[in-house]
């Protein structure tokens, strides 16, 4: 939905642009009725007006103003540009929307709608030029009384004030040099603003900046100067900047009507950054804001803040961001996705230590200035309130969420401090949407953060899933549904990489078979993130497609130690329940056989079942299952009717039953052909479904019973008997077909009612 | 830009310290510079002044336990080349025109001696010259009631504002001088 939408909407973009530089002169209804309609219908509709076909604006994408305004003939698109964003009906609400969808990367009217979402103007346009005219003079008015040259010749002052080094609070030198003091301190922070961006390292700029900042910070007394501050700042000039940049240019080539001159006049720049910085400090004020004091109300009393368990970042709750940081983490991040809020939490990674940065510098340093920029704007419209931010945050910390569930405490750490590259930053837009109102926005699809040393095969219980997504790939389904039935059968697909803190299903349900089966699922798996990569999706990010490397070799090695050890530790764990299982298995048998029962065939048979387990688990019987050659094994004749003694497929249980009640075992292990173990189980009551159908889970295989059939000399049936089915076919029969049933072994039956 | 202009504190011989009124206004961080026209005496007074400002220029008086201040100095301070010397070379002490051909000779604009503990500020033949006294309110051979003074001059471009402070009856006065560079 988000992607057909999300092309709607660019063409949509396209057509307007074309009907405006068709239509440059006509009225705007007609424009605004073409866009309705465009709205409403999915496909894209050249509309009508477009009559003078100026296709030689070449490519319509968002990112090409340059290509439009180079051309002669575009010669007013900037003025339509202006045209389209602002002065339409309801242009506010589109203008939020356009934000949101991150439409106004290449506006050059980028900083004006910036305005608008931080409501330094007003959404009446008539009252634009007076509103910023009151912002420019209350700076101008700001600086000149803040920025006092004491040198000047003040009357009226004492001179045992006015001197230099009067330490009264009222001297101007005092004043002086404790702004002097305070322009220290936000230089220090200035110059290194954006680094890596030349345009922040004009001395012009800087002193601009500082200027600035200076103001704001005596105009706030209580707040002052934060470090973090200056990284607010800088986008806005830059936006602003770039737009001023703009403006000069369309100068050159058209005529510009008046209101946007005096909007964007450059010359008040500095003013203008003054004022969107103020509106925006206004909402993230509270995020700076340390209250130190506090501390100090419990040092008078006998205050020991002691709380067992408690997490370290609940020992002082006594600051805004704080709380509103453990509120991230504990409400939002936990709602969303508990695994990795227990991870966190484990690992005592308070969000303090990453999240203040984040949320103060409104996600400054993570991505770069582009990116940056397109996320501010979604930030902003949204509203004055800033709300989003806190999804974004848990968006941003789920896209790493694999990262994070894989790494300790260290590497963790680094790579929150570090946020890795994205490709898409709109992804966290539409998911912080999305996981806001789960109910008014399309689930987007799982993305991660897939790095190198990633192991996409770690997971076992998804071998049969590169098959769903493959088969509806091609379909022209509705995509939300075609993202929930993937997003359904992969569950953890988008977690490749789980611990065994996570749910241990994975290593539950195929608890053999990891050594011979270990490389091709690894490679059968490698191939799958390539396969969701394929999906469509709006942004066509490539998921999976970060390949292989050496590094995963050693990786793979890795991992193949791990499991291996992970083996051992199972099938030291099976044995020891299978001895223990013995143990009980004499002790109840020893004592059915003392109390002669009515009905001890269903107990023989239970015990004996029983007994399979216990076997299984002790590892004697080993479980493979080769489904292929089911129907062979039906075929045979009955040639067991001689071979009496042992026809079982516990031939351990044989060898090791007990000798003074043979018949009844053997009357128990043939009970057991039709109620064996419990993974059997369900396949005794249906033998067709069992020959048909693929089952994925576990392997059944008789090693004992090849060798046994090997001791006796080879029956001709047996021979053709593949020692993998043999049990499984014994088993599957149902216990209603124990006469009729094609399988030879079945004939003992007989051959008990002949004993009694 | 501040500097600071003082001498003659003869301290621990014939002073203890720099008056207390005067400490109280000299914080370090305001002050770029210190032109000291000599007799400290002894090395605890220049680290005092170190720790005032990391640019000290002192020139030897007839005093100063430390041989290797040099006689005279010029400054570069802004605009302005600030000549520096303690006076006892000049004869007679304090006289004018004997300033005026030191001032010659080291050919600037501000001269700055001392020797005499008095404070003189005057503008002769387009020329500043300054004598700032004695921090301390040192004794002089001719003199003994001092009144103690420093100067702090205030450079900016071609002007300098210097402003006296004077510790009189336990107050410290201030006074403005103004000097435009022709």
């Amino acid at each position: 939905m988000e992607t057909v939408l999300g092309k709607l909407r660019q063409s949509t973009s396209r057509i307007t642009r074309r009907a405006s530089l068709t239509g440059n002169g006509a009225p705007a209804v007609t424009k605004d009725e073409i866009i309705e309609t465009i709205d409403k219908f999915i496909p894209p509709v050249t509309p009508e007006s477009d009559n003078n076909n100026l296709k030689k604006a070449g490519s319509h994408d968002n990112g090409s103003p340059g290509s439009e305004s180079s051309s002669a003939s575009h010669a007013h698109s900037y003025s339509s540009e202006w045209e389209r964003l602002f002065m339409r009906q309801n242009y506010f609400k589109k203008l939020q929307e356009q934000g949101m969808d991150g439409n106004l990367r290449s506006s050059r009217f980028r900083s004006v709608c910036w305005k608008l979402y931080l409501k330094v103007l007003p959404e009446e346009k008539e009252n634009w030029s007076e509103h910023s005219l009151v912002w420019r003079k209350k700076y101008e008015d700001l600086k000149n009384k803040l920025i006092v040259n004491p040198r000047k010749e003040v009357e009226g002052i004492d001179l045992s004030l006015n001197n230099p080094l009067s330490q009264n609070n009222e001297s101007p030198w005092n004043k002086f040099f404790q702004d002097n003091e305070l322009r220290l301190t936000i230089k220090q922070d200035v110059i290194r603003t954006f680094p890596e961006l030349e345009f922040f390292k004009s001395e012009v700029l800087r002193e601009m900046m500082i200027d600035i900042l200076f103001c704001f910070s005596r105009e706030h007394y209580n707040l002052s100067y934060k470090q973090g501050m200056h990284e607010l700042l800088a986008p806005l000039i830059f936006v602003l900047h770039c737009d001023h940049q703009a403006f000069q240019h369309a100068c050159e080539i058209e005529s510009i009507q008046e209101l946007i001159k005096d909007i964007m006049n450059p010359s008040y720049l500095e003013h203008d950054a003054y004022a969107m910085f103020c509106q925006v400090l206004e909402t993230v004020e509270p995020w700076y804001m340390s209250k130190d004091f506090v501390i100090s109300q419990y040092r008078g009393k006998d205050f020991i803040n002691a709380q067992p368990f408690a997490k370290c970042q609940d020992l002082n709750p006594s600051n805004r961001i704080v709380t509103k940081l453990t509120r991230i983490q504990d409400y939002i991040l936990k709602k969303h996705d508990s695994e990795l809020h227990l991870h966190l939490e484990r690992l005592e990674i308070a969000p303090q230590i990453y999240g203040i940065r984040w949320i103060r510098l409104l996600f400054g340093r993570e991505f770069p200035m582009q990116d940056l920029l397109m996320l501010w704007d979604a930030i902003f419209a949204d509203g004055i309130g800033f709300d989003l931010v806190d999804y974004l945050f848990v968006s941003m910390l789920l896209y790493i969420r694999d990262l994070l569930l894989s790494s300790d405490y260290a590497t963790c750490l680094s790579t929150l401090m570090k946020f890795p590259p994205v490709p898409d930053v709109h992804y966290f837009i539409v998911k912080s949407l999305y996981l806001r109102e789960p109910n008014q926005y399309p689930r987007p699809p799982n993305y991660t953060y897939q790095t190198v040393n990633k192991i996409p095969g770690k997971t076992r219980n998804h071998k049969a899933s590169p098959n769903p997504p493959e088969g509806k790939r091609g379909s022209t389904a509705s995509l939300p549904v075609l993202e929930d039935t993937t997003l359904r059968q992969t569950p953890s697909a988008s977690s490749l990489a789980r611990l065994e803190t996570s749910s241990l299903r994975s290593y539950h349900s195929s608890p053999a078979g990891y050594s011979p089966g270990a490389i091709s699922e690894n490679e059968s798996l490698h191939s799958s993130p390539t396969k969701y990569s394929t999906l469509p999706n709006r942004s066509g990010r490539n998921r999976g497609g970060k390949k292989l490397t050496k590094m995963q070799e050693n990786d793979i090695q890795h991992h193949l130690s791990y499991l291996q050890g992970r083996l051992n530790e199972k099938e030291t764990m099976s044995r020891y329940c299978s001895s223990k299982l013995d143990v009980h298995i004499d002790r109840l048998q020893s004592e059915l056989q003392q109390i002669d029962m009515e009905q001890n065939e269903e107990i023989f048979l239970a015990l004996a079942g029983i007994k399979q387990v216990r076997d299984v688990l002790n590892g004697t019987l080993k479980f493979s299952q080769n489904l292929l050659d089911e129907d062979e094994i039906n075929i045979n004749d009955n040639h067991y009717k001689d071979d009496v003694v042992i026809m079982t497929p516990d031939s351990d249980i044989a060898m090791t039953a007990e000798h003074d009640n043979r018949r009844e075992l053997l009357r128990k292990r043939q009970k057991m052909f039709y109620q064996s173990s419990e993974e059997n189980s369900e396949n005794a009551e249906s033998p067709e479904s069992f020959n048909g159908v693929l089952r994925p889970r576990t392997e059944f295989e008789l090693d004992d019973y090849e060798k046994h059939s090997k001791l006796r000399g080879g029956n001709a049936a047996r021979g053709n008997m593949s020692e993998s089915t043999i049990s499984e076919s014994q088993t599957s029969l149902s216990s209603g077909n124990m006469v009729d049933s094609p399988n030879p072994l079945y004939c003992i039956e007989s051959w008990e009612e002949v004993d009694g | 830009m501040l500097v600071l202009v003082l001498g003659d504190l003869h301290i621990p011989h014939r002073c203890n310290s720099v008056p207390s009124r005067f400490k109280k206004l000299l914080v370090p961080g305001k002050i770029q510079h210190i032109l000291c026209t000599g007799n400290l005496c002894t090395k605890e007074s220049f680290d005092y002044l170190k720790t005032l400002a990391s640019d000290v220029h002192v020139v030897r008086g007839d005093f100063d336990e430390n041989m290797n201040y040099p006689e005279q100095k010029v400054v570069t301070v802004g605009q302005f080349r600030i000549g520096l010397c303690h006076g006892h070379q000049v004869v007679p002490w304090g006289d004018n025109e004997s300033l005026a051909m030191v001032q010659r000779q080291l050919d600037v604009d501000i001269l700055i001696s001392g020797h005499t503990h008095k404070f003189e500020a005057f503008e002769h033949e387009g020329k500043f010259y300054i004598n700032p006294g004695s921090a301390s309110g040192a004794y002089n051979a001719l003199d003994s009631n001092v009144v103690p003074s420093f100067v702090i001059l205030d450079i900016q471009q071609s002007t300098v504002v210097a402003y006296v402070y004077k510790l009189l009856n336990d107050d410290v006065k201030v006074e403005r001088i103004e000097y435009r560079k022709c």
